[in-house]
């Protein structure tokens, strides 16, 4: 009896272990196999925080939003790329922080183009001098 | 008389205006880092979407950072980050206010790299302490390049450590700054 009570001891304290383990080493979820909470285009998604921060935080920020819109910017300079979607001229984008893991996926859009791209909505800022921004991470493009 | 002296408020007021734009420099693609040693490992962030303006002629500097655009490697310490640390959704920015006190001595049409020093307010957690760091601002090809690394003590800023990793997070955190800023046009 104490045998056994000792063995189910050792399996509790090593299931513990190894899931304590795999729970403090557990990385960001890659993005690109899940599925969007919601589907906007970049002149939308920058109006609904323009006209209503708080309700615009609630309805977009820790969602994985999928955006649509014309691709203004692609910055490689360091990790992570940040492609920025935007119309022409505005001062106004949706910022996306790419996926490391996903880092040369870029590459298969260009500046001028029409792209969706798929993250995490981390919030927006918005200043007189540098327009409405909102944010994405760990984003993915979408085919 | 008075339709010349009109005009030369009008062009007086252009000229200024339009030195005014052009002295000013900006980026929303600005890089934050922080790390902070730990026994285990050493815990890194990144934000590389940190929105910041100069301008060149009063030496005065801002930027301004989402909270939850940090990305660390381990998503547990990015979760506790923001919800127990930083309290990301109830104060979702961090901010500089500052000036660069040796301005006068950067020539800002000229390449080259300058030693600055560069003092200010630092909003993090709702708390704004002043805080003053060496760095350097590099001038080349029209572009403005604001590097800097100083280190902050959470405890200034009222982020509570939980006793039981006390000993595992450090109370002090380094962060580097470095944001390459392109002309402003207003």
């Amino acid at each position: 009896m104490k045998r056994i009570v000792i063995f189910v001891v050792l399996i509790l304290v090593g299931l513990a272990a190894w899931f304590g383990l795999k729970e403090y080493n557990r990385k960001n979820k890659d993005l690109a196999g899940e599925q969007a909470a919601l589907t906007i285009n970049a002149a939308d998604l920058i109006a609904a925080f323009e006209k209503d921060s708080a309700s615009a935080n609630k309805t977009y920020v820790d969602k994985v939003v999928a955006v649509t819109g014309r691709v203004n910017n692609i910055n490689t300079d360091g990790n992570p790329v940040i492609i920025t979607l935007g119309e022409e001229g505005k001062m106004s984008t949706v910022q996306c922080s790419m996926d490391s893991t996903h880092a040369s996926d870029y590459k298969s859009i260009a500046v001028g183009g029409n792209a969706k791209l798929k993250g995490m909505c981390t919030g927006a800022f918005s200043d007189p001098m540098f327009g409405t921004n909102v944010q994405l991470n760990r984003c993915v493009i979408q085919k | 008389m008075l339709k010349k002296n009109l005009i030369a408020l009008i062009a007086l007021i252009s000229i200024s205006t339009l030195s005014f734009s052009q002295d000013k420099y900006f980026t929303k693609t600005g890089k934050i880092t922080f790390t902070s040693k730990a026994p285990l490992e050493d815990i890194e962030a990144k934000n590389k979407t940190a929105a910041a303006i100069i301008d060149t002629k009063t030496g005065a500097i801002q930027f301004s950072v989402l909270m939850k655009g940090f990305e660390f490697e381990k998503a547990l310490m990015q979760e506790h980050f923001n919800e127990n640390y930083v309290e990301s959704d109830k104060y979702p920015k961090a901010e500089f206010k500052g000036t660069v006190t040796n301005n006068s001595t950067i020539d800002y049409k000229k390449d080259g790299t300058y030693p600055a020093i560069v003092k200010g307010q630092l909003t993090i957690h709702g708390v704004t302490k002043p805080v003053q760091a060496p760095g350097t601002i590099k001038v080349s090809n029209g572009t403005v390049e604001a590097s800097s690394t100083f280190n902050i003590r959470l405890s200034d800023y009222n982020i509570a450590i939980p006793a039981v990793v006390k000993d595992k997070i450090s109370n002090n955190v380094k962060v580097v700054v470095d944001i390459k800023m392109d002309p402003y046009k207003g």
